[in-house]
């Protein structure tokens, strides 16, 4: 066996960023962005059997969510807060997508081993078809959340541009803690269980029928700086509903967004290969 | 004039292997107690070859040799754990028949899907589309979901997709295992053509006829390490006459109860060397080598 030895951490970041470059190069590629097409469009396909009424089933859970949050808790919450059918659902929207993405993205080093370690698609590939597949349901809900804004008169174009940095934030951490959680998936197979019941708690651990304001100071600090979708969607709420939050809201769910996605990513490119190799 | 395609030297391929079943809590009893969680396996060891353009390579070697980790390392799938790989034009392989389809679409529908997974375009495959799938002898189940076909019928779709590719480098991994004779036929004519356009081609089957006519060199593994290399029929007679060595011992085929001789068992974990950098070079797309 030649001779080998340690690299030292500068030796390992330049390796990860050069990595992290080709792969984008590769990824931006023609042949890639024809790969990915087809990979959403199947998923598209088999979640939704291929038509529009699978595609409206899927839409089916959210708003029963929101009829049933709405009955309960219109009379103690629904008179304090602007807009509650809209404070609702931009909430249940949120918490469904983050919760049912990263339950996919989870395992997607699993389902989808036989493809990634047969072929030469970039994993990169497979795992953002994902994220978009679910993205698209987000955004079906979140044009509909913009027509209840303009029922309510609270809609502005300026709004609206202003959330898409917050949304492509939120992307960003989602894709984050989904390729976390895949890599830590492949070493312990019961994180998948472990997340199912961290992700419904997050409906009740994030202000979704209820208002920041009405916590107790300490419940309300941990709700806000534990929880990083609390940030997101107080941010996102300002911005359809009013009144305008502080900008350093907004400025810190950018950084919460963008610094998941860069340490999702580093884990993942680190132990991408091990996680494979016995997944 | 012929260029070097593929250079391996003192390659070796290492994989850790859970020693238990992987639960968080086994994770963190192991790590309290100050056990391993995991044990080397060392796939491939000192493996050194050069290939060059135009070469028709047969890997051969008995199950669990290497052969398969091999051809992942030398598709970029997979990166060296020691050694010094080199593939200058990005090889498109084809490992297995089944994989890169969707159970739920129709025929039609994966022959897109199965061709975008192997770097192919709607547009180069629109056109022909309709001939990939006669070539398949199914065009009567073209709008049928692919989980109504047999597994020989998947296995002729896929071959018949993947004879499209433009790729100069191929690597296939036993992949003419369950066609009948009919599309066997169809894929010696498919192999041919390749074998006389002098395209670099590396594949492993357990079917020495199959090797023989396309295979003009045959490298055998055994044991994860380069047992023999040189023409393929001097390789492949002294393969074959290890089985006729081995017979003297062998308590007969039906010992593990399937009818099959036993499978080899796992090469046992050498000792390995610190973790260090294997030097992989694939081109742009290469997935852990870039």
């Amino acid at each position: 066996m030649p001779s080998t030895r340690l690299a030292t951490p500068a030796e390992e970041a330049a390796w990860l960023l050069r990595r992290a470059a080709t792969r984008g190069r590769a990824f931006f590629g023609a042949s890639n962005r024809a790969l990915f097409v087809e990979l959403v469009r199947t998923a598209f396909k088999v979640a939704d059997h291929n038509s529009i009424a699978g595609a409206l089933w899927s839409l089916l859970a959210p708003f029963a969510m929101l009829t049933a949050l709405y009955l309960v808790f219109r009379d103690r919450f629904g008179e304090e807060l602007k807009a509650y059918p809209l404070y609702l659902l931009l909430g249940i929207s949120f918490v469904s997508y983050f919760a049912t993405a990263t339950r996919h993205l989870l395992a997607v080093l699993f389902i989808h081993r036989a493809l990634l370690l047969n072929t030469t698609v970039p994993r990169e590939t497979v795992i953002l078809s994902q994220v978009a597949f679910h993205t698209y349901k987000l955004s079906i809900e979140l044009v509909l959340c913009a027509l209840l804004a303009v029922h309510y008169g609270t809609f502005s174009w300026s709004a609206m541009v202003a959330a898409l940095p917050l949304l492509l934030a939120f992307i960003g951490l989602v894709t984050g803690v989904g390729l976390l959680g895949a890599v830590v998936h492949s070493f312990a197979r019961d994180i998948e269980h472990i997340w199912s019941l961290v992700s419904h708690l997050l409906m009740f651990v994030t202000p979704v029928f209820y208002d920041l304001e009405s916590l107790s100071a300490p419940a309300r600090f941990v709700i806000y700086w534990l929880n990083p979708l609390t940030p997101f969607l107080v941010a996102l709420r300002g911005l359809f509903i009013g009144p305008p939050v502080h900008p350093g809201v907004y400025a810190h769910a950018v950084v919460i967004g963008v610094t998941f996605l860069i340490a999702g990513y580093a884990a993942f490119l680190t132990a991408e290969s091990a996680a494979l190799e016995r997944t | 004039m012929s260029t070097t395609c593929v250079r391996l030297e003192h390659v070796g391929k290492r994989f850790m292997v859970p020693r238990t079943q992987r639960t968080a809590l086994r994770a963190v009893r192991s790590i309290v107690r100050g056990e391993p969680l995991r044990r080397e396996l060392w796939v491939l060891e000192d493996v050194s070859f050069e290939l060059q353009t135009g070469t028709r390579l047969a890997l051969i070697g008995r199950n669990g040799c290497g052969k398969t980790t091999l051809l992942r390392l030398l598709s970029g799938i997979l990166a060296p754990t020691v050694g010094v790989l080199e593939v200058p034009s990005a090889p498109r392989p084809l490992f297995s028949t089944t994989v890169g389809f969707s159970n739920e679409l129709s025929v039609a529908d994966n022959v897109y899907l199965f061709g975008a997974v192997h770097g192919m375009t709607r547009r180069t495959l629109g056109p022909r589309q309709d001939e990939i799938i006669a070539r398949a002898g199914i065009e009567h189940l073209m709008h049928a979901p692919l989980k109504d076909l047999s597994v020989g019928q998947i296995q002729r779709l896929a071959l018949s997709v993947f004879a499209e590719t433009s790729g100069r480098f191929l690597i296939f991994d036993e992949v003419l295992g369950n066609v009948d004779r009919g599309f066997a036929r169809t894929a010696a004519a498919f192999f041919r053509r390749l074998a006389e356009s002098g395209r670099t081609i590396v594949m492993t089957s357990h079917d020495a006829g199959f090797l023989r006519a396309y295979c003009e060199r045959a490298i055998w593994i055994e044991r994860g390490r380069v047992h023999r290399d040189g023409p393929f029929d001097a390789v492949m007679q002294e393969y074959e006459s290890s089985f006729g060595d081995d017979a003297a011992h062998d308590p007969g085929p039906l010992r593990n109860g399937w009818g099959h001789a036993p499978e080899e068992p796992e090469p046992a974990p050498a000792a390995a060397p610190a973790r260090g950098h294997a030097r992989a070079q694939h081109t742009a797309g290469c997935k852990p080598c870039s």
